[in-house]
């Protein structure tokens, strides 16, 4: 067995099928994305070679700017729920109290649904007339907070980062309680024996050693909200007038809805090129040695 | 361990096997063509026609009604069978199929924006040949309802219901409030205040469909400034930020102000805002009269007591000047492999059985001739018919005047002015839109 993993030969032969699924599926339509991203073209009728004239308009397109802020927000929204919170929850559950289990499951419930269904329920919640969040204001005597949730310019982001925040804490959770059970029960008893209390318990063990699993969970974060989709197209659509359009669901519209698909793709390359940067960024940020016990 | 190598290699050869087998379906697919070819020679053959509508709309059977007859007595023994999709996921479906050219045969379609770049993509097949070699086809239809279908001189849909916005209304609350059909936009007004003094909510609007609020201000906007400012704005002598728009919309915001809509009528669905009507919660509802269809349905609790009057114009001189065009036009698309059997279906469709099948039973006006039995028709088609007679012109949405980009950003537009943002600044982002659209 350690010989034929040794020969480069039959790993070729091993990994070929997947790679030419991969070329096939990921490869070419990229390449394709950026190549009909020069054109002016509804994908029925020839298209025109327009150059980077999808790119010059894109940033003068008022909407295109609203759907880039949004999705700015919604990675900073994201970053606040899924780091700080998740690994807040994560150390809680590490300590071993009772129940950790259950409540380790409970936190990754939602995460497993799909987001159709969440959207949906959601939509419940926020819903003008029967929501659930109207109408526990009511109850609580603040009627006059009661809003249009959904469908109010002002609040539709909030409310949508709200439930992004809802659905994902769990999984991160997950991830860092998973590298927290990596580090070994040696060094917390070193800690212990040195008096550290369980503040510097933590700054001064986890979360050193955990740091390069909260890299790669970073990019996660980041090119996860970047990309986000369905949640937003099941809640507004994007609407009420593009408020809480993100790239994604602009992208969507102008290419399925208007029948621009050179200017749609010209978005899904920036979008590309932002989720490449947002991994290099993360890298440099959270440089850390190899770690071996 | 030379077995476990040999294991290996085969295990490798299977996937690579199996994936060319994925492929080699297509180099097999010319025989299997052929059987089908000869299969579908001997017996039945099926049309596929896509549709707007859903399960919750009564027309629905109405229309698979007409394509059964059609199927059980033709010469091409062909069965046609609808399938139905709602509005805003019609929309997205029409174009994905259309760009990757697998349009079902005959697709529901709007007229003007809506159809245009379909046609000029070559993906529509033109029915001017059609209609050309059969005279008493194209003598059926009314006058001036094929224009909208026809580009450069060619035929490409045939109408098969003509439409129009009323204000449906309530007539037991009308009665019980000492109230009558408004003849002039401040009688509306009053209307509108004495029933809001009166507890009830006047009117019932679905806002969260962008169209809907937008053909709410389009008909105001007639009243205001009449045809000229449609066809300025459909020729470009006119622009978005008219004055005429911008009072318009200043108008809704002071109705919405003084609270003649539902509360949470901005996230509210279409169906939702109909439900409030229909169960008598509002007083009156502002719609296409396709809405006919389920107010006459057995299932309405109202029945007996709808009715529609037209919306007073602001300035008189521009009365019965609607929101309106020709309604559920069917094409056929080129893929179509059987076109002689489409286009017999579209003349089925058009003939006097089935327009007058549509008319008595789901209350759509015809886009043909037809004598009109009185007898027949609810009593609230009647009003709609004889509210018909009375138009001066017709003005189509805007969403179908100018297809996806300008249409559905003047829809937007529209929605973010019921949710009170300042008009002017709206409808100049929407005139800066229009001039930047154009190269995108």
């Amino acid at each position: 067995m350690e010989k034929i993993f040794g020969d480069k030969k039959a790993i070729l032969v091993l990994v070929l099928p997947a790679f030419i699924i991969y070329i096939i599926f990921v490869l070419i339509p990229i390449g394709y994305n950026i190549y009909i991203s020069l054109f002016r073209t509804n994908l029925m009728s020839p298209g025109i070679f327009v150059g980077f004239t999808n790119y010059k308009n894109l940033f003068q397109d008022a909407t295109f700017i609203k759907a880039l802020k949004n999705n700015l927000f919604m990675v900073v929204g994201s970053l606040i729920a899924h780091l700080p919170l998740a690994l807040f929850f994560a150390n809680m559950l590490f300590q071993k109290i009772k129940g950790g289990n259950f409540f380790q499951n409970v936190f990754f419930l939602p995460c497993v649904i799909s987001g159709v269904a969440v959207g949906l329920m959601w939509t419940f919640v926020y819903h003008s007339e029967f929501g659930l969040l109207n109408k526990f204001l009511e109850l609580m005597g603040h009627g006059d907070l009661k809003q249009v949730w959904l469908a109010n310019k002002d609040t539709a982001m909030f409310c949508i980062i709200v439930v992004v925040m809802w659905m994902y804490v769990g999984y991160h959770m997950v991830i860092q309680i998973a590298a927290m059970k990596s580090i070994p029960e040696s060094l917390y008893e070193a800690a212990w024996i040195d008096g550290a209390n369980a503040w510097k318990r933590f700054t001064c063990v986890t979360f050193p050693l955990i740091k390069h699993i909260l890299k790669i969970d970073a990019v996660l974060i980041i090119t996860g909200s970047l990309k986000y989709y369905d949640l937003v197209a099941i809640m507004t659509g994007g609407g009420p007038n593009h408020a809480t359009e993100l790239m994604s669901t602009y992208m969507y519209y102008q290419g399925f809805r208007t029948l621009k698909y050179g200017y749609s793709a010209a978005i899904g390359v920036i979008l590309f090129l932002l989720c490449i940067a947002a991994v290099v960024i993360a890298n440099l940020l959270f440089r850390s040695e190899q770690i071996e016990y | 361990m030379q077995k476990k190598r040999i294991c290996l290699l085969l295990l490798a050869t299977l996937l690579i096997v199996g994936l060319i087998g994925c492929s080699g379906n297509n180099t097999s697919s010319p025989s299997q063509d052929s059987n089908t070819k000869n299969d579908s020679n001997s017996s039945t053959q099926e049309l596929k026609v896509i549709c707007v509508g859903t399960e919750a709309d009564s027309y629905t059977k109405i229309y698979q009604g007409i394509a059964d007859e059609f199927s059980s007595n033709n010469e091409y023994g062909v069965k046609v069978k609808f399938e139905f999709y709602e509005n805003e996921q019609y929309k997205t479906k029409l174009t994905t199929l259309m760009a990757a050219n697998n349009v079902e045969d005959i697709f529901f379609t709007w007229e003007l924006g809506f159809l245009k770049p379909f046609v000029e993509a070559g993906k529509v097949y033109s029915l001017q040949e059609a209609m050309d070699s059969d005279s008493e086809w194209k003598a059926r239809f009314l006058e001036g309802v094929l224009e909208p279908l026809t580009f450069d001189g060619k035929l490409y849909a045939v109408p098969t219901q003509t439409t129009f916005c009323v204000m449906f209304y309530n007539k037991q609350i009308f009665e019980d409030n000492g109230l009558s059909i408004p003849t002039t936009y401040e009688e509306f007004l009053n209307v509108c205040e004495t029933l809001k003094n009166n507890g009830i909510t006047p009117m019932s609007l679905g806002g969260s469909d962008a169209w809907i609020p937008a053909q709410f201000v389009q008909q105001i906007t007639n009243g205001i400034a009449g045809i000229e400012l449609y066809n300025g704005i459909c020729d470009g002598t006119r622009k978005w930020n008219d004055p005429a728009h911008i009072e318009a919309a200043k108008e809704v915001q002071a109705m919405i102000e003084k609270g003649y809509f539902q509360d949470g009528m901005i996230g509210m669905s279409p169906e939702e805002a109909r439900s409030l009507f229909m169960n008598g919660k509002a007083a009156m509802y502002f719609m296409g009269c396709w809405e006919v269809s389920t107010f006459i349905s057995d299932d309405c609790p109202i029945k007996d007591y709808v009715g529609a009057f037209i919306l007073p114009a602001k300035n008189a001189e521009h009365n019965y000047i609607n929101v309106g065009s020709v309604d559920t036009s069917f094409a056929i698309s080129e893929n179509c492999k059987n076109k002689e059997a489409a286009v017999a279906f579209l003349k089925y469709y058009t003939s006097s059985s089935a327009q007058e099948k549509l008319l008595y039973e789901a209350g759509r006006l015809p886009s043909t001739k037809i004598e009109v039995d009185e007898s027949k028709v609810a009593p609230l088609v009647s009003e709609v018919i004889s509210i018909s007679e009375k138009f001066k012109g017709l003005t189509p949405w805007w969403d179908r005047v100018f297809g996806a980009g300008e249409g559905v950003e003047f829809n937007n537009t529209c929605t973010a002015v019921f949710a009170g943002e300042d008009p002017q600044e709206r409808f100049d982002a929407l005139q800066a839109f229009a001039e930047e659209n154009a190269n995108r």
